[in-house]
């Protein structure tokens, strides 16, 4: 493998240098104590030797590098600080049945109807899992349950998230130390899933807010997936983020896929969370042979949403196609970092980010496609486009493209404007107000991503959010009427529901 | 219906109309001509209300309002219409919804029920044949791939469905071959009645021998040099508009 600038070390730090704030360097001391205390627990100690040994690697890591600062490239434009501020303790495990009345309501409006719906609560899956009513080609286990058949470092749990590998950062080095349990799901080979899985993830700290709130301590959750696709498997899955209240938390999660020959999978990843958490999430996927995955972000949650991206296209042949639409307003921040890699011949990558901001709200992407010189005949394109519906609101874009093979079809672009004077006067002229002109022609810009999403309940969660989210919504709503059916060729209307 | 007044109008500081009169009566078809760059154009996107030009005087009146007071949407919610010379794609958003959201927030603002979805269908349909649009293009975005002799006949197609009180049609002809020239003077001649006006802005007289004026004006540097009735449009096609620049000049 061609080598791979790696993350701030200890040196490259030096070369910056200046040291980390005495506040950071406090909030790492604190969570290596909490480390340690955990290590020493009667649960830690019954975990397989390879669990172990990964957690302590990521621990080591943790340990050198400490948290990050904006002077770090990969933090230039997203302030770590009101992460690195929080000060948190892990949520603990807490069962279904302590959730309040209010809880259980908000629950119910956050499960997909036509999905399998698997609950993880504050990290921990509900119980109640195996066997989880599929035949057996597809399963959804709990890490924790699966730890003496789990297979750690190469192609399983730690495999792509490596506490040394590429793409690395504080947070997914606290995960892989920290995490308690997680969601293991399994495709056999030629393993079909009947119905979308949709992981919902849900922050609850319930009734010991106040607890927490008392020392100004915000809960720490850190979700771990590990998605196995066998060959030619079929399978979609929904990672969900989402609150149950309103209270504040610190939300770091780990996502490793594996698309084995020939697997299709679709992916979905949703940050939905309360105002007041945090959410630094990395996910990583490798593909082996004509493998295909198409993995959509969709975020108009939480304060802070960052995510790294990381994709290896690492089998002749396979396609890989990475979509993000993110709504986001007030101060709410949202940041993508993305490296694909291309590592061998005959793969496609394609890459679209489309932001809508308003209020004061800041954007980020970033992102960078690397093809290694064994990547011939590669395609691959990325694309991040902004639309900024107010003068506070900031977009950074920054695709990149590092090719070191010679037969290759590689493109990218960025845009970052608001809406066209032209189309606002040609929608107004028909009688639309300004409002309303507004919202459709914004609707239209993020209909675009809106239209991949496969999952019908998913897609109508997010129209609901963009219509919600604009003024003139209304015009929007009736554009989602969908016309009567036997009237129109069905190929030409917007996706609607099956009947 | 429409009295216009000593209109002046400027872009970027940049006198372009210099003194409009022009009045019309209901039923009443207006030819505005004249060459390239005479303010046709601007012209017809003031009455629109457009807001990159500047009014710096003058008045128009439009069914006894103040039509400049007007913001763009309630110009059109009162029953004006313009057909866009360059008509904008829109994509992402189709035809047909964009339309229904139009003409139900016209109806609105008219007190009016809004139609539901089957009943603008029947009424899509049968203006489609005022235009012989195919169906197929209107559940397409707006605009979006169409061809411009599409894009002019989806103008008129909206205008079908939006059925307007006063029409401003600007330059629909250029971009036409003569049929679909003859196609889209068909629909507009279908849609004349006695209570509906049209302004038809044109560079070429070809478009007034199917869509016949009652008046005809030959706008040059910002002014209406000379009025007349159809057969002012022949002398022009004869004689170029050389002459009046001249005289404006």
């Amino acid at each position: 493998m061609t080598t791979i600038t790696s993350p701030a070390t200890p040196q490259a730090r030096a070369a910056i240098g200046r040291p980390p704030s005495p506040e950071s360097q406090e909030r790492v001391s604190e969570l290596l104590e909490q480390l340690e205390t955990l290590a020493a627990s009667p649960g830690r100690r019954d975990e397989p030797s390879a669990i172990t040994a990964l957690r302590q690697e990521a621990t080591d890591h943790f340990r050198r590098e400490g948290l990050p600062t904006t002077r770090m490239e990969a933090w230039r434009f997203t302030n770590p600080a009101l992460a690195v501020r929080a000060r948190t303790r892990p949520a603990p495990r807490r069962s279904i049945d302590e959730l309040t009345a209010a809880e259980r309501g908000s629950l119910q409006a956050l499960l997909l109807p036509g999905c399998r719906n698997v609950l993880v609560l504050d990290g921990f899956p509900v119980e109640g899992l195996d066997d989880a009513g599929f035949s057996g080609a597809v399963r959804v286990r709990s890490l924790a349950a699966s730890w003496g058949q789990l297979e750690v470092g190469e192609s399983g749990l730690g495999g792509l998230a490596r506490p040394a590998g590429p793409l690395t950062n504080a947070f997914a080095l606290l995960n892989t130390a920290f995490f308690a349990d997680g969601i293991l799901i399994e495709a056999a080979d030629r393993g079909e899933a009947p119905e979308p899985i949709h992981l919902l993830h849900l922050v609850s700290a319930g009734d010991r807010q106040e607890d927490l709130d008392a020392d100004g301590v915000v809960p720490a959750i850190y979700p771990r997936t590990l998605i196995r696709a066998g060959a030619a498997s079929q399978l979609t899955v929904i990672e969900s983020y989402a609150s149950l209240g309103d209270q504040r938390a610190v939300v770091c999660p780990v996502t490793e896929i594996y698309c084995g020959s020939g697997a299709a999978l679709r992916h979905y990843r949703v940050t939905r969370e309360s105002d007041g958490v945090l959410h630094l999430a990395t996910q990583h996927l490798r593909l082996e042979r004509d493998a295909s995955a198409s993995s959509l972000q969709l975020s108009w949650g939480g304060d802070l949403v960052r995510c790294d991206v990381h994709a290896l296209l690492a089998g002749e042949g396979s396609d890989c196609v990475l979509d993000g639409l993110y709504l986001v307003g007030g101060r709410q921040h949202f940041d993508t970092h993305m490296r694909v890699e291309h590592l061998a011949p005959r793969c496609n990558s394609h890459e679209l980010y489309k932001g809508v901001l308003d209020g004061a709200a800041h954007g980020v992407f970033d992102g960078r496609i690397y093809v290694h010189r064994s990547a011939q005949k590669t395609d691959a394109k990325q694309t991040n486009r902004n639309l900024l519906l107010s003068d506070r609101a900031v977009a950074n874009s920054n695709p990149q493209l590092e090719i070191f093979a010679d037969d290759v079809k590689c493109t990218h672009g960025s845009t970052v404007g608001q809406l066209e004077p032209e189309a606002l006067f040609y929608l107004r002229s028909r009688g639309l107000d300004r409002e309303a002109a507004r919202s459709l022609l914004t609707y239209a810009f993020a209909s675009e991503l809106l239209s991949r999403i496969a999952v019908q309940p998913l897609r109508e969660v997010a129209e609901a959010v963009l219509a919600d989210r604009l003024t003139g919504g209304e015009v929007v709503g009736e554009l989602r009427q969908p016309l009567p059916a036997e009237t129109l060729p069905a190929e030409t209307l917007p996706a609607e529901p099956a009947p | 219906m429409l009295h216009i007044t000593n209109l002046h109008a400027a872009i970027d500081g940049q006198p372009i109309l210099k003194g409009i009169d022009l009045s019309m009566g209901p039923g009443e078809i207006h030819a505005v001509m004249g060459p390239n760059g005479s303010g046709k154009s601007t012209l017809a996107q003031v009455l629109a209300g457009r807001d990159e030009y500047e009014v710096t005087d003058g008045e128009v009146r439009y069914e006894g309002r103040d039509l400049l007071e007007l913001p763009p949407e309630e110009r059109a919610q009162a029953g004006l219409f313009l057909a866009f010379q360059y008509p904008v794609e829109i994509p992402g958003v189709s035809n047909t919804y964009f339309l229904k959201a139009a003409l139900n927030a016209q109806r609105k603002a008219r007190g009016e029920q809004p139609l539901d979805a089957m009943d603008f269908l029947r009424l899509v349909r049968e203006r489609l044949k005022l235009v012989e649009l195919d169906e197929s293009l209107i559940q397409r975005p707006v605009n979006e791939g169409f061809s411009g002799g599409e894009k002019k006949r989806n103008e008129i197609f909206q205008m079908a469905v939006l059925e307007p009180r006063l029409a401003i049609l600007d330059e629909t002809d250029s971009g036409l071959d003569i049929d679909a020239l003859k196609v889209v003077s068909a629909g507009v001649n279908r849609m004349r009645s006695p209570e509906r006006s049209f302004l038809v802005i044109t560079h070429y007289q070809r478009l007034l021998d199917y869509i016949v004026p009652d008046h005809v004006h030959v706008l040059v540097g910002g002014r209406i040099v000379r009025s007349g009735g159809k057969e002012l449009a022949l002398e022009l096609e004869q004689r170029g508009y050389g002459w009046l620049e001249a005289g404006a000049a």
